[in-house]
């Protein structure tokens, strides 16, 4: 705890010695600006963060699927702003941007291709959620 | 009450999300400038903590199950107290273009989510400080009233 953020191991050094081509799904800016704050006092920041965001964003990719099927445009726009709002603030800036795109559709109520775009924020969340739980072991 | 806040050492800023996760990264960010967060998670949980703690500025999220930000900012502002309390908004991306409307609501800034924390901390000191400026004239200009009478 409280390391300095240079000689971290970061998610990325992690995905890239597992030998994945993939760019880390997680803005690792963000993260340091987290740890930043750890170095000033708030102690396992970080650790505590990841938990909250496990815990409650697995309610809303299921909320999102319920609001597809449903065609409930208005539950899509919800459950698609907090995934966003919550993604963003740890970094994972593709999958908010995803979530961004659902979004806008719930908002002008655009339901064609939706399943689509859910396909893809789906697989981009369990990378989001693989690589947060790596950075959760290395705090 | 009102001249009590004035003479606070640690202002106390009161944190209005939904999302627990922009809560706990606020007030993180905030503690380290020796500020008192007290969160609250919905609209109506805000009016109660406003009353409570009488805060000396107000994060306020824009989109809200039930009661939304700009519901909650014009109950606030109904107090005669609270016409001197900053109110900054929390806003996603997509919600900026209604900007105006919480600006005629009497907000003073607004900060697009994700913010960063830098900004955060600087948007956040700045409206404390005019706040802090403003009491001081206030109780200075009702201390000469009460001298000339």
């Amino acid at each position: 705890m409280n390391r300095p953020v240079s000689s971290q191991t970061t998610a990325v050094e992690s995905l890239a010695a597992k030998g994945t081509s993939q760019s880390c799904p997680i803005d690792q800016k963000t993260l340091d600006g987290i740890r930043a704050l750890e170095n000033e006092g708030a102690s396992n920041l970080l650790n505590e963060l990841i938990g909250i965001y496990l815990n409650e964003s697995p309610k809303l990719i299921r909320d999102l699927e319920k609001a597809i099927i449903r065609t409930d445009a208005a539950a899509l726009q919800k459950a698609a702003h907090s995934l966003k709002s919550i993604s963003g603030h740890m970094g994972a800036l593709s999958l908010a941007a995803l979530c961004k795109e659902l979004e806008t559709m719930g908002r002008v109520k655009r339901m064609e291709g939706v399943a689509g775009v859910l396909s893809k924020t789906a697989k981009e969340y369990e990378r989001v959620v693989a690589a947060l739980k790596i950075e959760f072991q290395q705090e | 009450m009102f001249e009590c806040d004035t003479l606070r050492v640690n202002p106390v800023v009161l944190v209005v999300d939904d999302d627990a996760l922009v809560r706990r990264l606020a007030r993180s960010t905030l503690e380290q400038l020796g500020i008192i967060v007290e969160e609250a998670e919905d609209g109506a949980e805000a009016l109660s903590c406003f009353e409570l703690f009488r805060p000396d500025l107000v994060l306020l999220d824009v989109a809200m199950p039930d009661m939304d930000g700009y519901q909650v900012c014009t109950r606030l502002k109904a107090s005669a107290w609270a016409q001197n309390v900053p109110v900054i908004f929390l806003t996603g991306r997509s919600e900026i273009h209604d900007e105006a409307r919480g600006f005629e609501l009497g907000a003073v800034d607004y900060i697009v989510k994700p913010f960063n924390l830098v900004t955060l901390k600087a948007r956040v000191q700045t409206h404390l400080q005019l706040k802090r400026q403003k009491d001081v004239l206030n109780t200075l200009v009702k201390t000469l009233g009460e001298d000339l009478y």
